[in-house]
């Protein structure tokens, strides 16, 4: 079985938590309500929806060959 | 000029750790399954993310009590100015310290029951929805009838509330919601129809009170 398609999985996974982290990190500063609303619940939903993605391609990956 | 919020500490490290952990996993995909990658995938994509939006959350939760958020929406101004107003209930409670002046919105509008925070977030969230999609009501009316219990979790017990002429006699109305406390204590924000629109619209602007750095009422 092809290992590239669980690793692009993780690689898209990755990526788009590390941009929810930021995104909702940006929250933490004192940008006003509206921008504060929009960091953080679009931070989250990034950020669990790459997590979610990455771990469904970790838990495709084929074990590594010993 | 940005300006950090005091007590972000713990959701900047956990950020710079699991933007690291991530990246590893963006660089080298193929280490998810040799030896400790399951962990390693395990803290960068379950426990970092998780603890991240916890600190956020929690920011969020704060931040959104405060009475300058509340009044950051424009159509929200009206009720805003009624704070000024020693006239109306609304006026009483902010002129008197009645409530915290920097959550006097929500200390009135939460629910005082076991999940009325979360119910009050989810309103929020409604808030939000009909703020951007349009369709405010004007006056803006609340989901539900005022209930009375916001109103005992204070006053109920004391002295001025019971040595106050009918309060005693009625309590288990009150209680009961049979008779509102705004039957009597009118107007709670005394906003004339029109002026919501207005105010959402950017015609009207409304004199907006100001908030001290720190409360110590109650």
């Amino acid at each position: 079985m092809s290992t590239r398609r669980p690793a692009t999985l993780i690689r898209i996974g990755a990526f788009l938590v590390i941009a929810g982290e930021l995104i909702a990190l940006a929250s933490q500063f004192d940008v006003g309500p509206t921008p504060f609303v929009v960091f953080i619940l679009g931070g989250g939903v990034l950020t669990v929806g790459g997590a979610l993605l990455a771990l469904y391609g970790v838990l495709r990956s084929p074990a590594a060959q010993t | 000029m940005l300006e950090l919020i005091p007590g972000s500490l713990i959701a900047i490290v956990a950020t710079l750790i699991g933007v690291l952990l991530a990246a590893d996993f963006l660089f080298r995909p193929g280490r998810a399954k040799q030896g400790a990658g399951p962990l390693v995938a395990a803290i960068a994509f379950i426990a970092v993310p998780g603890l991240v939006l916890t600190v956020g959350a929690e920011r969020h939760i704060g931040m959104s009590k405060k009475t300058e958020f509340c009044l950051s929406c424009h159509e929200m101004h009206p009720h805003g100015a009624t704070l000024l107003n020693a006239e109306t209930l609304a006026g009483k409670h902010f002129a008197n310290r009645y409530v915290p002046r920097e959550q006097a919105c929500y200390t009135c509008h939460t629910e005082y029951t076991m999940y009325g925070g979360m119910s009050a977030k989810l309103k929020g969230l409604q808030h939000l929805l009909v703020h951007y999609r349009g369709g405010i009501t004007d006056p803006i009316k609340t989901y539900d009838p005022y209930s009375n219990r916001e109103c005992l979790h204070c006053h109920e017990g004391a002295a001025s509330f019971d040595e106050a002429i009918g309060h005693g006699d009625e309590l288990e109305s009150f209680r009961a919601d049979k008779v509102s406390c705004l039957e009597c204590h009118k107007p709670a924000h005394g906003v004339e129809a029109g002026e919501v629109t207005k105010a959402y619209g950017g015609e009207k602007q409304f004199e907006l009170p100001k908030l001290e750095s720190k409360d110590g009422a109650h």
